[in-house]
């Protein structure tokens, strides 16, 4: 986050506002991150969550489901699961001599697919296929899935035991990676000190209602990104792309995610326009886990990307 | 007033005014200085109007003063048109216009009377100083007129200007295109030219303290190009009326008009050069002694003096050649003869008798001349321009009690000498010596160093030179009448700049722009066009293909502008982002430098910081440019007023860190 100067800002939504501070008293200290998130939902793009276990992923997950109020389904990734433990089972019903189909864990709002690198490509692939398409077929019938459908996937380190890595065309589905990180020695103060964030989640409220979010999902379509912006957002796609800096540049479809994410990002300044700095501040999310730097010891190939394209 | 007429914006009206001023300002000293003065107060009167928040005057007082301006400018010059007249019209009713402006079309019209009143500038004055005067006001009254047009949310002062002076630029192609291609005139436009009006030069009498006036005077009077090196100041005699008759007090040509041209015989090398006159409203061309052959539009007259065929009213050329060795009337007419003879009778006793004694003692006419050289060198006689009053015989009183005076004091009473003597002698004016201007490498002349010398007529020699003054002190002849003047008591009259070494070098840079503005500018007529049509191989293009060519060159000088101006829309940022590259421009220069990578918004931060005291201003501008370029409102509305800002915009030198 850009420090900025004690002036006027716009008027936020003030649902937004809720959003944010209903989040903030389960996750301590990490605004930036629950704003990252936000506007990531906002954008109708699917999270990402990398980071060590025991950081509050899971309660992030948990406690947006809550606060936006959507009907919430966890799934744990393991090694032996199947595709159809997550999308669901046609089961023979004798009484109505038919197969009757039984919804998995997918059919709601707000997936927490926890650990997604636990599981086999096989379920991982059921998982995202349903993300991009917003539907699942079984049996030859296609199912609409419950609208807005998130997907909140964690994921632990790439190096840890047991994980199998999702592949580059898995990532690019993901709008943001974020990481949690530790928590800050006074917000972890207050959090051993405070109540069982399990209990909290319990007692929160959702914050908006179902139409709330629907407006301001198209609220964040309606933000108007100039010429100039859609002209970055390409410099930075092209630079992404230079031969010699990255394994692979950024798809299509990361820049559109990248404008979309910028939308929102503006959207929750209050701003309905997008400016470059709402670009820069996505960006790192957006385009970190899709960049892999050819040069092994460039640490933030994001940032680097920044660096090197004028803002027009 | 029910009508929504667009009326005048205070500052837009006050920048009108101004540039009328300063069109009407130069009147002031032509040829209509009390309508000008009239003028300028009508305008003034208006400007006091609109400071005090007031309308203009009420439409019948205006037309009062109309009918009043029409009643004077008739009973000045008994007649309205012409070209004072017609000047003085112009200026009352643009004072007139001015003073009832209040709508934009009042504006419009007073805006368009002010170029005229520009270009009649011209008719008084063509130096190059008014021409540069008059082009700045042009640009000033373009600038006003940028202003009416764009309304009050039009750009600041400075782009105005900056865009007058643009296009003025822009003009200037075409206007060299008019210059060089638009048929000349064999004459100036009817009634323009003012013939012997405030003209000094040679004067066809010789009468005392004439000369002394002359060699006050600094201005130029003729410049000539030599081929190659200058003469020697001692050859440079440029030769102007020869007079012949005396009637005890001055001289004058006399019934020069009746004699006969001289026969010239021309030994050695020509010396060809141009002579650039000055206007003098008359006729003589002062041509370096001694031309072989009159130019066209000049004739070669008695004594072997070249006039032009009409008094010459402005700057005129004329290409030369001199040849200094010559024979001139090797034999003497009878008439010549009698006419450099001629002496009033009972003039000069003193004098007759001092001729005839040293005729007497001398073998022959040459002789006598170095006696009466010898007299002068001698008898402690005295060259200054304040000489002490000649009482008596003129003559007499010089040669044997004042014995102080200038050049004609000499020549004149010289040729009495010498006519005494029974030598046929004459008296020649002109200007002598000149000043060689190494940086336009030409010799001006300046009416300072107007002369008088004489001529003796000597057997088997004809007419010889002879200069009496240079007798007196030795470096008169050598030097111009500045520099000799330098030495001498009476320098206080002279202007301070002769003293100072880089003054004098300033004025010969002046004198030498001056110079190619007259020759190139004022001196391209009809000849010089032709000459340099020939030069382009257009020489048989009359008139009509002229018009024809300068059409041509207007259009396709126009389509190159729809070009340029087409291929610089699309390469140069839009009048937004040149606004916004203005204010990063401004704090660069102030050490804080954005970033390429960086957004405007986390700029204006850091610049904010640094900046404290304007960190409120540079938000808001900030807001304004981001606003336009990235939001969805029209950009050019914010890019003005950004323009203005930023223009308005202090920045205090930076906040030092501890």
């Amino acid at each position: 986050m850009l420090e900025r100067a004690p002036r006027p800002q716009p008027a936020v939504d003030a649902r937004i506002l809720r959003l944010l501070a209903a989040l903030e008293g389960i996750i301590l200290g990490k605004r930036a991150q629950l704003e990252l998130a936000l506007a990531c939902l906002l954008a109708r793009g699917h999270l990402l969550i990398e980071d060590l276990p025991g950081v509050g992923k899971t309660t992030l997950a948990h406690a947006l489901a809550r606060a936006l109020g959507l009907q919430f389904a966890r799934i744990q990734f393991t090694s032996d699961l199947l595709p159809a433990d997550i999308l669901g089972v046609s089961v023979f019903d004798r009484s109505g001599s038919r197969f009757e189909f039984h919804p998995g864990p997918l059919f709601a709002q707000l997936i927490l697919a926890d650990e997604v690198n636990r599981a086999t490509p096989k379920a991982q692939s059921a998982l995202l296929e349903a993300m991009e398409e917003h539907q699942v077929t079984v049996d030859g019938v296609t199912r609409r899935l419950p609208e807005p459908f998130f997907v909140v996937a964690t994921q632990n380190p790439r190096h840890q035991v047991g994980t199998f890595a999702l592949p580059e065309s898995q990532l690019d589905r993901f709008t943001m990676r974020i990481e949690l990180g530790y928590p800050a020695h006074e917000a972890e103060r207050a959090l051993l000190r405070g109540e069982d964030r399990r209990t909290l989640i319990g007692a929160l409220a959702p914050c908006v209602s179902a139409a709330d979010l629907t407006e301001l999902q198209r609220a964040v379509h309606r933000v108007h990104a100039a010429d100039p912006i859609v002209a970055y957002v390409q410099a930075l796609l092209a630079a992404s792309r230079a031969p010699g800096r990255y394994r692979e540049g950024l798809s299509p479809r990361a820049g559109l995610a990248l404008v979309r994410a910028a939308q929102a990002w503006a959207l929750l300044r209050g701003r309905d326009f997008v400016v470059p700095e709402d670009v820069q501040a996505v960006l790192p999310a957006v385009a970190g886990h899709r960049l892999q730097a050819l040069d092994e010891r460039a640490s933030a190939p994001a940032a680097e990307l920044l660096q090197s394209v004028a803002v027009p | 007033m029910p009508r929504a007429v667009p009326t005048l914006a205070p500052r837009t009206l006050l920048g009108l005014l101004g540039a009328l001023s300063l069109a009407i300002l130069p009147h002031l000293f032509f040829g209509a200085p009390q309508f000008a003065l009239a003028a300028l107060t009508a305008v003034g009167l208006r400007a006091w109007l609109a400071q005090q928040g007031r309308d203009r005057p009420g439409r019948g007082i205006v037309a009062v003063l109309a009918l009043l301006a029409l009643a004077a400018v008739f009973l000045s010059y008994h007649r309205l048109t012409g070209r004072d007249p017609g000047v003085a019209l112009l200026l009352l009713m643009t004072g007139l216009k001015a003073l009832e402006s209040r709508t934009l079309r009042d504006g419009m019209l007073a805006s368009f009377l002010g170029y005229f009143v520009v270009a009649t500038g011209f008719f008084y004055s063509q130096s190059m100083l008014v021409a540069l005067y008059l082009a700045l006001v042009v640009a000033a009254q373009t600038s006003a007129l940028i202003a009416l047009a764009q309304g009050a949310h039009g750009p600041p002062r400075g782009v105005r200007l900056r865009t007058a002076l643009l296009l003025l630029l822009q003009s200037l192609p075409m206007m060299v295109v008019l210059f060089v291609l638009f048929p000349r005139l064999p004459s100036p436009l009817a009634g323009l030219a003012q013939p012997g009006a405030a003209l000094t030069g040679l004067s066809d009498r010789m009468t005392p303290g004439e000369f002394s006036r002359l060699a006050l005077s600094r201005a130029p009077a003729l410049r000539a190009v030599f081929a190659g090196p200058p003469p020697p100041a001692d050859m440079l005699y440029w030769r102007g009326p020869v007079l012949w008759h005396y009637d005890g007090r001055s001289w004058s040509p006399g019934t020069a008009g009746r004699l006969m041209p001289g026969h010239y015989q021309a030994q050695g090398a020509a010396l060809p050069y141009t002579l650039l006159l000055q206007p003098t409203g008359t006729p003589w061309v002062p041509a370096l002694e001694l031309t072989a052959q009159a130019p066209p539009g000049t004739r070669l007259g008695a004594g072997h003096v070249l006039t032009a065929d009409k008094p010459i009213d402005r700057l005129t050329r004329y290409d030369l050649a001199a040849y200094p060795q010559y024979t001139l009337d090797a034999a003497l007419p009878r008439a010549e003869r009698r006419a450099a003879l001629q002496l009033p009778p009972g003039a000069a006793p003193q004098a007759r008798a001092l001729a005839a004694h040293w005729r007497a003692a001398a073998p022959d006419a040459a002789a006598v001349v170095q006696d009466a050289l010898n007299y002068i060198r001698t008898r402690g006689f005295r060259y200054t321009l304040t000489p002490p009053p000649l009482a008596g015989d003129p003559v007499d009183d010089f040669l044997f009690r004042t014995r102080a005076g200038y050049c004609e004091y000499y020549a004149g009473s010289f040729v009495v000498l010498m006519r005494a003597a029974g030598i046929p002698a004459r008296v020649v004016t002109g200007y002598q010596g000149g000043e060689y201007n190494p940086l336009g490498h030409y010799v001006l002349v300046r009416q300072a160093d107007a002369h008088a010398w004489a001529e003796v007529w000597l057997a088997g020699r004809g007419w010889v030179r002879v200069d009496p003054t240079a007798a007196v002190p030795p470096n008169r002849v050598d030097l111009n009448v500045t520099d000799a003047l330098a030495g001498l008591p009476e320098r206080g009259l002279l202007p301070m700049e002769f003293a100072a070494p880089v003054l004098r070098r300033l004025s010969l840079l002046w004198d030498s722009a001056n110079f190619y503005w007259n020759d190139w500018v004022l001196g391209y007529g009809a000849e010089r066009q032709r000459a340099l049509l020939a030069r382009l191989g257009l020489a048989d293009w009359g008139a009509s293909a002229l018009i024809l060519g300068m059409v041509g060159s207007l259009a396709a000088l126009a389509l190159l502008y729809a070009a340029l101006y087409a291929w610089r829309a699309r390469s140069t940022p839009a009048p937004l982002e040149a606004a916004y590259a203005r204010l990063l421009k401004r704090l660069a220069r102030r050490g804080v430098t954005r970033l390429a990578h960086e957004g405007p918004n986390d700029f204006i931060v850091r610049a904010a910081r640094r900046f404290p005291a304007a960190a409120q201003e540079l938000h808001a501008v900030n807001a304004l440019y981001v606003g336009a370029r990235y939001g969805a409102a029209a950009p050019t509305p914010a890019a003005q007023e950004i323009e203005r800002r930023i223009a308005a915009l202090r920045l205090d030198p930076p906040a030092h860190k501890k």
